[in-house]
């Protein structure tokens, strides 16, 4: 199967968005505004917390807050001048500041962070472990939500035992299921060429 | 309901690197655009993330609530549409009218054998 | 009915975050300042004692000093002792040029017993400044620990090398709008081949850079982990056997040996015979001949066979979070030569045609097309050559 055609493909994935479970998005967003809006998402690898961000992030947006979003990579422990410039420049009431990683941070790099958004209306942030700031939801995975969002993908259901040979990490379950897809024999190719006349 | 249209000359949708596309744009709108252009890019699908490259844009001046205009724009060397287990490329014009990014896309294939090139594994040779 | 542009979508990877710079920074200043304090220093000091002049000491004390510390004791020799030089008299501790303490007691007391107190003994003296003195003068083994810091050295400046290309690239790639590059593919050759002629390759890795990425990668996470089987040691040697402790290290005590064999087989390999590789022309293009030329130098009859293919693979990078994987699938591969045959495995050349239905090279930020030569010399009982060498591909044509 050829990478366009395939429905693991990575611009295809990314339109699947967060399915909350236990509670709406009303009640989540309830839940941050008592908890201040600061806040922490908490999960292991591929669990769902990026893609949990960005759609807090489009409802905050939608409720009229200005949001400012910095992703740390493996290995950031510190902002860099863009990210320095996101978070701590021109701060109002108005701002959320999505923190993406914030467990690459060191610890000084955390403190200054804490000490220099205060003017923000609000700081979210995904971490692996609960600790950093108060914990608004543990994103876990389910042999369901996976089936689940493979047939959204419009594939069959994956095999029961894929999430869990990967350890409930619904981002490396996915990738495999494209390279499954990828071994498969190829589709037809697009709509036949219409060159232009001679 | 908003509207946005491309077609080429001929209805062709595959041409050689170096070729000129022709063809008209139209678009009819519900709220006003401050600029309305046409865009031409390559872009990736595939397991890796998406890499995007507009190689040209046509401006289209005064654009109102609803028009038709001509364009024409050379397509470059390359890349070359290609597809292969972890990555697809694939070219398009893109119509895009701002505010609101409201935008219609066309793919079309660029190579010099005006069909899409396949680079799935194939046996070791020699 | 409308959809979202493409076009307004951000290419390119984010600016790279965080402080690679100066955290290499620090690993390379720290080496400089240790490596002058624990090698030039002393080595500056050797140097210029080689011109002082000899006179004879009086030892008033002498012993074996202890310093106690929770990773195991150690210690260095103490030795105090008064002179005569242009008749004044002087009182100097200075020992040796190596002012650290280590481990082995049993040395040092074998050398603080040549200096008994009373003992009268020859001492060095700088004519120059006649207050600095050195009873022994000569070179032990401990010198080459002050070798050790080079690792931060040559970690931290290629780091920094390393962090300031990475911000160059980022900038470049930053722009308000992502025009696509003037390169049409993302790739350019070389100067020299893209006006057609020949092309030396080299490596993308020379077998010295790899030894030294080993050597680093088995220096740190062996010194990592050697702190905790030291700590695991001193349990059961006290009779407190920890078996959880134990059984949790076995993984990263193997990782620990892998690497040092992969250090110790890529040492081997800088003994294997060098490879000269000339490519004409020095950039393919699809559906075109071209010709590779090759020198074996060293012992080439070591090498019982050579074998070079042409390669084509797909690169794709995803990043999300903080997870960055990066797939490689290959697509073409081509033989150029499989040979056993001692003369032309020493000196050689082969034609070879690049496949005109393929791809050409390809840069993005996180897909490419590569094309590679991929060579093996074969060398029985000993670690085989195993090198890559990046080509680029251009489309058939005049382009």
């Amino acid at each position: 199967m050829l990478a366009r055609d395939n429905p693991f493909a990575v611009q295809r994935v990314l339109e699947i968005r967060y399915r909350l479970s236990g509670l709406t998005w009303e009640e989540l967003l309830e839940r941050l505004a008592a908890l201040r809006f600061r806040a922490a998402l908490v999960g292991p690898h591929g669990h769902g917390k990026t893609t949990l961000l960005e759609d807090l992030g489009n409802r905050l947006a939608a409720q009229g807050f200005r949001v400012r979003a910095v992703t740390l990579h493996e290995g950031d422990r510190r902002l860099d001048a863009a990210g320095r410039r996101a978070f701590f420049h021109g701060l109002a009431a108005s701002d959320v500041l999505l923190l993406d990683g914030a467990e690459q941070l060191a610890r000084l790099a955390w403190m200054e962070v804490r000490a220099r958004t205060r003017a923000a209306g609000g700081l979210v942030i995904t971490c692996h472990r609960p600790g950093l700031l108060p914990t608004l939801y543990e994103c876990r995975t389910t042999p369901e939500l996976l089936a689940g969002i493979v047939r959204d993908l419009g594939e069959e259901p994956p095999p029961k035992d894929l999430l869990a040979r990967h350890g409930g990490n619904v981002r490396n379950a996915l990738r495999e299921m494209y390279d499954t897809c990828a071994d498969r024999p190829a589709l037809r190719s697009l709509a036949s060429p219409q060159p232009l006349p001679e | 309901m908003e509207n946005l249209g491309i077609e080429t000359q001929y209805g062709a949708n595959a041409f050689l690197p170096g070729e000129m596309v022709e063809g008209t744009v139209s678009w009819q709108l519900d709220l006003p655009a401050e600029t309305v252009e046409l865009r031409l890019l390559w872009y990736t699908q595939g397991k890796g993330d998406q890499d995007i490259g507009v190689v040209s844009t046509v401006p289209f001046a005064n654009p109102g609530l609803a028009d038709r205009r001509a364009f024409r724009v050379r397509i470059p060397e390359g890349p070359y549409s290609f597809s292969g287990k972890l990555i697809s490329l694939l070219w398009a014009l893109e119509l895009v009218a701002e505010p609101g990014s409201r935008a219609s896309r066309l793919e079309i294939t660029v190579s010099p054998t005006r069909q899409e090139i396949l680079i799935t594994p194939r046996p070791p040779v020699g | 009915m409308p959809t979202q542009p493409l076009s307004n979508r951000r290419s390119g990877s984010q600016q790279p975050t965080g402080c690679l710079l100066l955290f290499f920074s620090l690993f390379f200043f720290a080496g400089c300042f240790v490596f002058y304090v624990a090698l030039l220093r002393p080595a500056r000091e050797y140097l210029a004692s080689r011109s002082w002049q000899e006179t004879t000491c009086t030892v008033l004390e002498s012993r074996v000093a202890e310093h106690p510390d929770s990773d195991g004791d150690t210690y260095s020799i103490e030795v105090v002792y008064t002179y005569s030089f242009g008749g004044r008299g002087y009182r100097s501790d200075r020992f040796g040029f190596l002012k650290a303490s280590s481990s082995g007691y049993d040395g040092k007391a074998r050398k603080v017993a040549r200096y008994p107190p009373g003992s009268r003994v020859p001492c060095w003296v700088d004519p120059l400044h006649p207050e600095q003195a050195v009873l022994d003068r000569e070179l032990s083994w401990e010198w080459l620990l002050g070798l050790l810091p080079l690792v931060f050295i040559v970690v931290g400046g290629g780091g920094m090398a390393w962090a300031v290309r990475l911000r160059r690239e980022a900038k470049a790639r930053a722009a308000a709008f992502p025009l696509a590059s003037a390169a049409p593919f993302g790739v350019e050759p070389p100067a020299a081949a893209a006006a057609g002629g020949p092309l030396e390759l080299r490596p993308d890795l020379s077998p010295g850079g790899k030894l030294v990425g080993l050597i680093f990668l088995s220096l740190f996470w062996n010194g990592i982990v050697s702190v905790f089987v030291f700590q695991l040691v001193k349990t059961w040697r006290a009779g407190q056997p920890n078996g959880c402790m134990a059984v949790f290290l076995i993984p990263f005590v193997l990782v620990g040996v892998a690497m040092v064999l992969g250090t110790l087989r890529q040492f081997l390999v800088l003994f294997n015979p060098r490879l000269r590789l000339t490519l004409d022309p020095g950039a393919l293009r699809l559906g075109e001949t071209a010709y590779l030329r090759w020198s074996l130098a060293g012992r080439a009859s070591r090498v019982r066979r050579l074998s070079i293919v042409l390669q084509g693979r797909e690169e794709a990078q995803y990043r999300r979070g903080t997870d960055t994987h990066t797939d490689r699938e290959i697509f073409a591969t081509l033989t150029v030569t499989d040979t056993g045959e001692p003369f032309t495995i020493a000196n050689g050349s082969a034609s070879f045609g690049v496949p005109a239905d393929s791809v050409p090279s390809f840069k993005a930020d996180h897909n490419k097309i590569v094309w590679s030569l991929k060579v093996t010399c074969d060398i029985p009982g000993w670690p085989d050559s195993e090198e890559e060498y990046e080509v680029v591909v251009r489309p058939a044509g005049a382009f």
